[in-house]
């Protein structure tokens, strides 16, 4: 570690930020989960596996084989039928296996839509493809909130999909229902599955074509080419997609919220949600207990994807970028196929985004599959409403002033862990990336709890605590592409300069910072954009203030207020999305090709 | 100009000894040359005087000044790299000027050197040019001219043709040879090809693993390797392990199992005494078809005869050992036969085992 | 070497677009206040901070007519800051902001922030004159709370409870209308199970649903009060608080929900199949608070504020067509624009005239915590399995498998209060324990265990006795 102190100016304020935004107040809640009675135990997270509603499984040992004996007490059949109506709303095993299962679920079925969209785009070549592929990726638009709310209203009970196919086409046997954890397995998949397909595709595009051209000539075609060889090959890039999937599903929020009153509360993060602070303000174990299991599952997938997947992957990815790619027409049968595939996932995919540019039309919209009348008011309410509008400001401060931060310190670090080894470089790059694996619940507790006795009382004024946990959260985002930037401008020019006579302050600002300036810009604009949808710190934080609150908070606050809330909210949602569409776009052009860079491991 | 000291410098990297206590000494102005394998150390050793690598143990010293604790942007050399390092988002002029910039000159005086060093390389009227519409020998020559501009006290140049296709970089070697005279200005340069650091070397060290093996003039390395790596790395040899038996004055007997060789030292004074390990080195051109009076004789099976133009390259193996002879041109061997060639004692050179 | 990369000149205006930026945000950057005052003030003057749970509408309307008013010059009170916060951070929010006035939320808040030494009596004689004008209590319920003869808060607006029905839903499923507590734990309602019919929030999230349920319980006893209220859990769904089941209700998702009138007659101007039922005689009326905060910086011109709201000129203003709720004094249906919501006033004197039950408002003090969480604990986390056991019963019965005497047995095995290793869930229990879960989160989290675990063995014993069902 070189004693620069342009180095080290960067590695304290790098770490600073993180100790103080993140290490603290995640100690703080785990801490607290390891005190019974004023000392130190393990009771609570005993007493979480002990108690059936979070874990219902007994075991115990006895002479009969196979002598260990498992049983699990589950509430709920997987679906029901009531007259003319089907609900699915999965089996509930407790509440840490349910949290489990589902996440394993959605990982599942985003990978299998990932990977055989990625396949299409990346093998076959179709007229519209590439308008295709772009399509493909709207999904990722989130809509916190009023997604889902206006994905209940297309597939609820007298829904649109139901009006369509049961009431007046007759194609369905039964209405068919989504509710609670199958609800939330639907619609999580639908929303993760262009995670997995950005990575799946940016690998895939990057193979060595002369290693399937090899396998071609010994014979190998069609299927067996992929499963043997480009499969394999595209693994990594693939393994770094489901694990974020993995966590993310993990870590959401929003959607158990939404689902609310059905087995979808048995989920961790909800659980946290409602029972870390008690009626009386008082953190309760039990929910730093959980929140510590939550923790403790995302770091395993997170550490995972670093030790065994992220070295795999930058090894495939630093071979030059983008290879001529290698594709093959496919005739008109084949191509039906693949729209009428893409075209129907991309149709489930999009029914919240529908749903929300219907409610946010709409004038009124009773129990008919679309409003019955339309009108421009949810949008001239949104400038109207003080308190709307002035949600909107506040995101936009808290989001810019968080990227601002994000570029600075992100840049620092990237620099730091690219050009510097040891250990401390290594401890950042931990802490860099680590954000995501942070259940935002935890963190926004956990800052609560730590900074409410000081001058950031987000009581006062969240102001603070939220642009500081904006960037923290947000932070991997512009690490990674700026770090893949750096790794992508050779040292020697930054050497040229010092053995020039400039110093290395001096260098980094001549030499790396314009030459990363397109990388970090591009990684930003998804920095901010996320910052404005993010959900968790900005409802607990946002909460303790709501004058101060962001366009999150105040989504929920408008949709859960009485009449017709959900036409407003869907007007912020839209309003989210566009920014969202925005900044793809933007952050696209800039990074060319190195979208996966983002949102890879 | 300045010298160049290092003494006994030592670098790891992890569990790797990258250079092992090596001294060195560079006389101004000199054309010095670092030659060796991948992995041998050389550039380590160029960059830990350009102090881009800090040694673990040892001293450098400029002028007999100790400039070990100075950070690279003080020690006011300048160092082409390998890969020329331009700086994608400037101008060929801005590339050049930056050195001077930083020295804070005024605009004029800045302009007026970047145009001399650029007229130095052959590359006026270039400056507004960017790195990407240059050609590979266009580049280099800008990274040379970057160096040149700031008049550094010495210049380090990390393998700065390798990149360069073969006819252009012949045609470099004189140019930068030729600069580096006009100017005198103390030059080390790193390579890997042996042919180039005989060209342009005044003298040259042989590395290999992290130590310098010998340093001499292109003569001295060639016609007197120290040891067997030199001699095996330079040029081509034939090897013929052996022990020796006696010694007379500068010739000694060493017994082989071709037969018993006289031979001479290849380092001038060096001392074996009977029963030590030696290995006998003779190169292809010494190897011939006549013999003449007190000359050494080996019987060999030609395997191999390749016909080049100037002379006949004969590949050939005597009781299990690798021998090249480089024959006049006119000589009638065939492969399979089995010929005899001759070697003066003072061109059978003995060196170390080790 | 990479195509586009950019330039010093570039670099140098991105570095001035972002300072500006990073100025400009940190000089808009919201300062203490806002919620309605994120302005500048128009004239140095006091800002009165007010902590409150009623709607922006209620409160910007508030605002503007006070700002204009007499008073508000008289005092030089120049801005009225609102802080709409959730229960649990009233008392941090009312310490940390030193906040001048605490303005509805529903009397047991209020007591609980008196109870914190918060509120400070009202000692201004002008607005106490104002208060001798309220009555001290209406239908039985408290308008006033008075200790040691001293003020600490008042009603400035009343409220009764009910339920919101949608005629939609209820027609569409053939299901009757109900008109009082008990029908909403009819059979009918379980037999389109699990469809729920009957929104409900979790007593935790919602002061207002805890009211009715104390109700409930006051009406009809501890024991049939519990298995009342499981029953209407098992018909209906749990939603994250009033105004998300209200809106249920009112977007046909559900037949009925239970709610505060307010909200109610809300439902029924947004969407006509919405009709508030008042169940008679089974009702009470509840007065929403306004009180002065003991860390109030300027007591004098927030007791302005509490004597506009309680006067006629502030009373008023719930008539207003957005607002729609029934002032605390009943003389305000006399002035010209009372007599312009005979709509208002017909629901005022069947308030008025609802003689309601003798309600107890200690004794649902004396166990509220407890029986909230027991609430969310045994009921609503169980929801699904006694969800799964009310309808397999009801529909046991219809197929002839049981006969009614066992049923009504069964049914009382399910819903009766538990439990669990020798302790009944009974009143004196809960009273018992109220403080410590208030105080005491250990004890909180075994609670809420033990409870829960002791509804799903009463729930899963009666299932293995009901015959499987097809």
């Amino acid at each position: 570690m070189s004693r620069d102190p342009l180095i080290l100016g960067m590695l304290a304020v790098s770490l600073g930020l993180f100790t103080a935004v993140l290490l603290i107040p995640m100690f703080e809640i785990v801490a607290n989960a390891f005190w019974y009675q004023g000392s130190p135990s393990t009771y609570w997270l005993e007493y979480v596996l002990r108690d059936p509603f979070y874990f219902p499984v007994s075991a115990w040992v006895d002479g009969r084989v196979p002598f260990l004996h498992l049983e699990i007490t589950t509430v709920g059949s997987p679906y029901t039928i009531r007259g003319d109506t089907l609900i699915i709303s999965g089996v509930d095993y407790g509440v840490i296996l349910n949290t489990l299962m589902v996440a394993v679920t959605v990982t599942l079925i985003s990978t299998a839509i990932g990977v055989t969209l990625a396949f299409f785009f990346s093998r076959y070549s179709f007229p519209g493809a590439n308008a295709l592929r772009t399509a493909m990726m709207v999904p990722i638009l989130t809509t916190p909130f009023v997604g889902a709310v206006g994905l209940r209203r297309m597939i609820s009970i007298h829904g649109t999909l139901n009006t369509i196919f049961y009431d007046y086409l007759h194609l369905l046997p039964y209405r068919v229902v989504f509710d609670g954890l199958a609800a939330v397995i639907l619609v999580q998949s639908l929303v993760f599955y262009p995670i997995v397909m950005i990575n799946a595709y940016a690998t895939m595009v990057s193979i060595d074509p002369t290693m399937e051209e090899q396998a071609e000539i010994f014979g190998s075609s069609g299927f067996k080419l992929f499963r043997t060889i480009t499969l394999p090959l595209a693994m990594p890039g693939i393994e770094a997609g489901s694990l974020l999937v993995f966590i993310l599903s993990l870590e959401d929020l929003g959607t158990p919220i939404v689902f609310q009153g059905s087995n979808a509360e048995k989920l961790l993060t909800y659980q946290i949600f409602t029972k870390i602070f008690s009626q009386t303000g008082l953190i309760l174990p039990e929910g730093t207990a959980l929140a510590f299991y939550l923790l403790f599952f995302s770091m395993v997938a997170f550490f995972v994807i670093r030790k065994y997947v992220a070295l795999k992957q930058y090894a495939m990815l630093s071979r030059g970028g983008t290879w001529r790619p290698r594709t093959r027409r496919i005739g008109a049968a084949r191509t039906i196929l693949v729209y009428a595939v893409s075209l129907t996932i991309l149709f489930f995919a999009l029914l919240p985004h529908i749903g929300v540019i219907l409610l946010s039309v709409a004038d009124t919209w009773g129990p008919s599959p679309i409003p019955e009348s339309f009108s421009l008011k949810n949008f001239r309410f949104i400038v109207e409403d003080h308190l709307t509008f002035s949600s909107v400001r506040n995101s936009l401060i808290y989001s810019t002033v968080a990227t601002l931060i994000i570029m600075v310190v992100g840049s620092g670090a990237a620099y730091v862990v690219s050009r510097e080894g040891g250990r401390w470089s290594e401890i950042l790059n931990y802490l860099a990336t680590m954000p995501i694996a942070v259940p935002g619940i935890v963190v926004a507790a956990g800052l609560f709890y730590t900074y409410s006795a000081t001058p950031l009382n987000p009581v006062i004024n969240p102001a603070y605590l939220l642009t500081l946990a904006y960037s923290v959260r947000r932070m991997p985002f512009t690490v990674r592409s700026a770090f893949a930037g750096m790794l992508q401008t050779h040292v020697n020019l930054e050497e040229a300069a010092w053995n020039l006579g400039a110093s290395r302050t001096r260098a980094f600002f001549n030499v790396v910072v314009p030459l990363v300036l397109p990388n970090v810009i591009g990684g930003a604009m998804l920095s901010f954009v996320y910052c404005m949808s993010e959900v968790s710190t900005s409802l607990v934080l946002g909460g303790a203030n709501p004058a101060f609150a962001p366009i999150t908070w105040k989504m929920a606050d408008i949709l859960y207020s009485l009449g017709g809330g959900q036409f407003p909210t869907a007007a912020l949602g839209v309003l989210l999305m566009s920014l969202q569409l925005a900044a793809i776009v933007g952050s696209n052009v800039l990074l060319k090709q190195r979208v996966s860079a983002l949102v890879g491991a | 100009m300045v010298s160049i000291r290092t003494e006994e410098i030592t670098k790891r990297f992890g569990d790797v000894v990258a250079l092992d206590g090596v001294s060195l000494n560079v006389r101004e102005g000199e054309f010095f040359a670092l030659l060796g394998p991948s992995g041998c150390g050389k550039t380590t050793l160029l960059r830990v005087i350009a102090g881009l690598e800090r040694q673990d143990e040892g001293r450098v010293y400029f002028d007999g000044r100790d400039v070990s604790d100075l950070p690279p942007h003080e020690r006011r050399v300048a160092m082409v790299f390998q890969n020329y390092a331009l700086w994608p988002h400037m101008t060929v002029f801005d590339n050049v000027a930056y050195g001077l910039k930083l020295k804070g000159l005024p605009k004029e005086e800045i302009a007026e050197k970047v145009r001399w060093a650029l007229r130095l390389v052959r590359l006026e009227g270039m400056e507004d040019r960017t790195p990407f519409q240059l050609s590979g020998g266009q580049q280099q020559r800008v990274a040379l001219a970057r160096a040149l501009a700031v008049e550094p006290e010495a210049l380090l140049l990390d393998e700065p043709l390798s990149n360069l296709d073969a006819k252009l970089r012949l045609e470099m070697r004189g140019e930068l040879r030729k600069l580096q005279r006009e100017l005198g200005v103390t030059a080390v340069y790193v390579t890997h090809d042996q042919e180039e650091a005989m060209s342009l070397a005044d003298r040259i060290a042989v590395m290999n693993r992290g130590r310098i093996l010998q340093v001499g003039t292109p003569a001295e390395i060639y016609e007197r390797p120290a040891n067997y790596f030199v001699a095996d790395f330079i040029g081509q040899s034939t090897f013929i392990p052996g022990t020796v038996r006696s010694a007379s004055g500068e010739v000694y007997e060493v017994e082989t199992n071709l037969g018993v060789m006289r031979a001479v030292p290849s380092t001038p004074g060096s001392d074996f005494h009977p029963g030590e390990e030696v290995i006998l080195a003779v190169r292809p051109e010494n190897l011939r078809l006549g013999c003449g009076r007190g000359s050494n004789e080996v019987e060999v099976k030609v395997v191999h005869v390749a016909y080049l133009g100037k002379h006949l390259r004969l590949l050939g193996e005597a009781d299990g050992i690798r021998v090249v002879a480089e024959l006049d041109k006119d000589s009638e061997v065939g492969s399979g036969e089995t010929v005899r060639l001759c070697a003066d004692p003072e061109d059978v050179l003995i060196i170390r085992r080790s | 070497m990479r195509p586009g990369s950019v330039g010093a000149r570039t670099i140098a205006l991105a570095v001035v677009v972002v300072v500006l930026i990073g100025a400009a945000a940190l000089f808009l950057m919201p300062k203490a206040g806002g919620g309605g005052g994120g302005g500048r003030p128009k004239r140095k003057g006091i800002e009165l901070k007010v902590v409150t749970r009623h709607d922006s509408a209620i409160f910007l309307l508030y605002k503007e007519e006070f700002l204009k008013s007499d008073l508000a010059r008289e005092y030089n009170i120049s801005d009225v800051r609102f802080l709409p916060t959730r229960p649990a951070l009233w008392a941090k929010t009312i310490r940390d902001n030193k906040v001048d006035i605490g303005w509805g939320g529903g009397p047991t808040l209020f007591d609980d922030m008196l109870s914190q030494g918060l509120l400070a009596p009202i000692t201004d004689p002008d607005t106490l004159a104002e208060i001798e004008a309220i009555p001290d209590e209406i239908a039985g319920g408290p308008m006033k709370r008075v200790v040691d003869g001293q003020v600490y808060w008042v009603a400035a607006a009343i409220s009764s409870f009910g339920m919101t029905v949608n005629t939609h839903f209820l027609g569409e499923y053939n299901l009757p209308e109900p008109q009082m507590w008990e029908d909403l734990a009819s059979e009918a309602y379980a037999r389109v199970l699990p469809t729920p019919v009957v929104a409900f929030a979790r007593a935790t999230t919602s002061t207002s649903h805890t009211r009715i349920y104390e109700i409930i319980l006051q009406k009809f006893g501890w024991d049939r009060g519990w298995s009342l209220i499981a029953l209407l859990t098992a018909n209906g769904r749990p939603y994250g608080g009033s105004v998300e089941a209200q809106t249920a209700v009112e977007s046909g998702e559900v037949g009925v929900s239970i709610s505060i009138d307010f909200y109610g007659y809300t439902s029924q101007i947004q969407n006509p199949a919405c009709k508030y039922v008042l169940p008679q005689n089974e009702s009470i009326v509840n007065g929403d608070p306004i009180a002065l905060t003991s860390v109030s910086e300027h007591p004098e011109a927030a007791q302005a504020f509490i004597r506009f709201v309680l006067s006629i000129d502030g009373q008023k203003l719930w008539l207003n067509r957005r607002i729609n709720r029934m002032p605390v004094r009943g003389e305000v249906f006399q002035t010209p624009e009372g007599q312009q919501r005979p709509d208002l006033y017909e629901r005022y004197q069947a308030t008025m005239n609802n003689i309601g039950i003798e309600f107890n408002d200690s004794e649902a003090l004396s166990y509220e915590h407890a029986i909230r969480e027991w609430l969310d604990a045994a009921l609503v986390e169980n929801h699904e399995l006694l969800v799964q056991a009310w309808s397999s019963l009801v529909r046991a019965r219809d197929q002839g498998l049981i006969d009614n005497a066992t049923f009504e047995q069964l049914k009382w095995e399910l819903t009766k209060p538990p439990t669990w290793q020798g302790t009944t869930w009974t009143k004196e229990y809960a009273q018992s324990v109220n403080d410590r879960i208030a105080t005491d989160p250990e004890f909180l989290s075994q609670f809420r265990s033990m409870w829960r675990q002791a509804m799903e063995a009463q729930i899963r014993s009666v299932l293995d006795q009901i015959p499987p069902t097809g």
